[in-house]
């Protein structure tokens, strides 16, 4: 079991070095000359002069690789061509309003999720069955944006339940805070909890299929101890892998969700910056993101150990 | 050499691939008919790929009513109405025109990253799959191309290139292809320990032959299945880039501008962007059905079930 533990983990490594060798890569695949990008169509030779100095995109190519990796791996991620603030202190300002969102949107789409696709799964073929996937197809096709631009006309232009846009700090109002996130959550939630629930669905049949299952019907068990001792006890293996899948979902929903509604979170803050080709906080955005997505998935893997005895042998 | 093992067809498990094809199409015909996701979302497809190829031919004049890009500045943000069927934008353009013409975008990206993910996956996966040197690096590479959230990297790799329609098409595909490989690398582990792969090389067939002639082909049916998703998810996902404001640029109409464009008219005028969404999540719920039917046709672990 350590072995294991200590193989996955260190199965990261190379990982996060290609997702390092790969960011850096980002200002050098960008055709012509990003100095000249960043500077805009306005800027004249010495603005121009001036960012690549400042990016150190005037020495060669494995010296900039080498100080890049040094003052990343430090925790100096640079700072904003365009605003001219650290990277830092702009990911602190925009951390609140992306945490409470993936956190409780993530939460409800689990709550959501799961209990769906189960009893999905239980009830195969029937018009619950039906109407369930037919909510996760759903909620997989139809587009975060459009939905949450018909959010905000139902509920808050017209109804006016809800704040239009913008984000209130927990700490300011904790009533005001409830109100401007319902939407974005219930968008981030519909979203989520559409994967999970076809994850879901698809592992619970898989077991239901199993010998064992059979087995404890014909020695005339009732409906529920074969769904809650046997089935979901199997099912809950493949089941952890959603987590994984949702990290994902809500990176890229977090990114949607904060444009549609105005939420100055990470996600409106990547959007920003790709606009404006803001290269550092760029590159800073793409190896953070990664890695936590990187984390969160050996999490994932590491909770295998724990519920199912065949990885530990 | 190149022609001693054209002879022993008879000693493969499977019949010939046109008769295969001939069944499966039969066989899909009889499903369709079985099959309602599969059925409404062909169907919705069809009329999909209809507008587009009619706003392409000099039929457009007749089927838009308008040109996507006349400005009638007296006439912005007018509602629906007879004339301007789902009212006109922030330039007096005509929504309903730009909408139609926005299906070319989508279907051109939609099936432009299907068939580079198709190639490039299959390609990729075929080998990987068949020799381990190859397997150790490129599927290194994929499991840190997949380390990314897909968005993000499309977001990134934007940031880079630039956000030309080609660009967008070429960025997507790159994002996607890592899934295409695992999933043909799978499949090509379980398929080379197949008898008649043995018997192929047996009979002296070349690992290249083997390879493109005898394995590829079996990949067929889940290779179908996820560019039928990769098809919805690529024009889902220009949509969203086209909506964060870099994606295809403005002056060629496409679902997310169109919608990005109306986002700040949401009060005065919410046709702007209700109309091109609407389209598009209906294509994308098309493509999605029609990639849960697939499975279920060409699947044939649950072929059979309900």
């Amino acid at each position: 079991m350590t072995a294991y533990i200590f193989k996955r983990v260190l199965a990261v490594i190379p990982i996060l070095i290609f997702v390092g060798i790969a960011t850096f890569s980002l200002v050098h695949i960008a055709p012509g000359d990003a100095a000249n990008i960043m500077a805009g169509d306005y800027a004249g030779p010495d603005d121009v002069k001036l960012i690549r100095a400042e990016l150190g995109l005037d020495k060669p190519v494995t010296t900039q690789f080498w100080e890049w990796a040094g003052r990343t791996l430090r925790g100096d991620f640079g700072k904003s061509i365009y605003s001219g603030r650290t990277v830092a202190e702009l990911v602190s300002q925009r951390l609140e309003p992306t945490i409470a969102l993936t956190i409780v949107g993530g939460t409800v789409a689990v709550l959501l999720g799961i209990p769906m696709g189960v009893f999905a799964a239980w009830k195969a073929g029937s018009r619950w069955d039906r109407g369930i996937q037919i909510f996760a197809a759903l909620g997989i096709s139809i587009p975060g944006f459009w939905l949450g631009f018909i959010f905000i006309l139902a509920f808050a232009v017209y109804l006016r339940w809800f704040p239009v846009i913008g984000y209130v700090s927990i700490t300011e109002d904790v009533f005001g805070w409830i109100k401007s996130i319902t939407l974005p959550v219930a968008l981030l939630a519909i979203s989520g909890s559409s994967v999970i629930i076809r994850m879901t669905r698809g592992s619970i049949l898989e077991v239901l299929r199993e010998d064992y299952i059979r087995t404890a019907r014909a020695k005339g068990l009732a409906n529920k101890p074969v769904l809650f001792r046997h089935a979901l006890r199997a099912g809950a293996i493949p089941i952890i892998t959603v987590i994984g899948t949702l990290a994902g979902a809500l990176i890229t929903g977090v990114v949607v969700t904060e444009t549609v509604f105005t939420i100055p979170g990470l996600g409106r803050l990547v959007a920003e910056t790709v606009q404006n080709r803001d290269f550092p906080v760029v590159q800073s955005m793409l190896m953070l993101l990664a890695s936590f997505y990187v984390f969160i998935n050996l999490m994932v893997d590491l909770a295998y150990v724990f519920f199912d005895p065949r990885v530990r042998l | 050499m190149e022609t001693t093992y054209e002879t022993d067809v008879d000693i493969y498990e499977d019949p010939p691939l046109k008769v295969r094809l001939r069944k499966m199409v039969a066989t899909s015909w009889k499903t369709l008919k079985s099959n309602p996701n599969l059925m409404i979302g062909s169907i919705i497809l069809t009329v999909m790929v209809g507008i587009a190829i009619l706003t392409l031919l000099p039929t457009a004049s007749t089927v838009a009513r308008y040109d996507p890009t006349e400005l009638a500045v007296s006439e912005r943000i007018n509602g629906p109405s007879a004339d301007h069927w789902f009212g006109t934008d922030k330039l007096g353009r005509d929504v309903y025109s730009r909408t139609l013409h926005g299906s070319k975008t989508s279907l051109y990206v939609g099936i432009g990253v299907a068939i580079i993910v198709t190639i490039v996956g299959v390609t990729l996966g075929v080998i990987v799959g068949y020799n381990r040197v190859a397997d150790n690096i490129v599927m290194r590479v994929m499991d840190g191309m997949m380390s990314f959230p897909t968005l993000i990297l499309a977001l990134a790799l934007v940031a880079a290139l630039g956000s030309s329609l080609t660009n967008v098409i070429i960025i997507i595909a790159i994002v996607d292809t890592p899934a295409m490989t695992r999933v043909v690398r799978a499949v090509v582990l379980s398929l080379r320990e197949r008898t008649y792969v043995d018997a192929a090389r047996a009979s002296g067939a070349s690992t290249k032959r083997i390879l493109f002639l005898h394995i590829a082909p079996n990949t067929l049916a889940p290779v179908i299945i996820q560019a039928s998703i990769f098809f919805g998810g690529a024009i889902l996902t220009e949509a969203a880039l086209g909506f964060l404001g870099v994606g295809t640029p403005e002056f060629i109409p496409s679902w997310g501008n169109i919608i990005s464009s109306g986002r700040e008219f949401i009060r005065v005028g919410f046709w702007i962007a209700f109309f091109p969404g609407a389209f598009l999540a209906l294509t994308v719920f098309a493509a999605n059905i029609v990639g849960d039917g697939l499975r279920d046709v060409l699947d044939p672990r649950l072929r059979g079930e309900k």
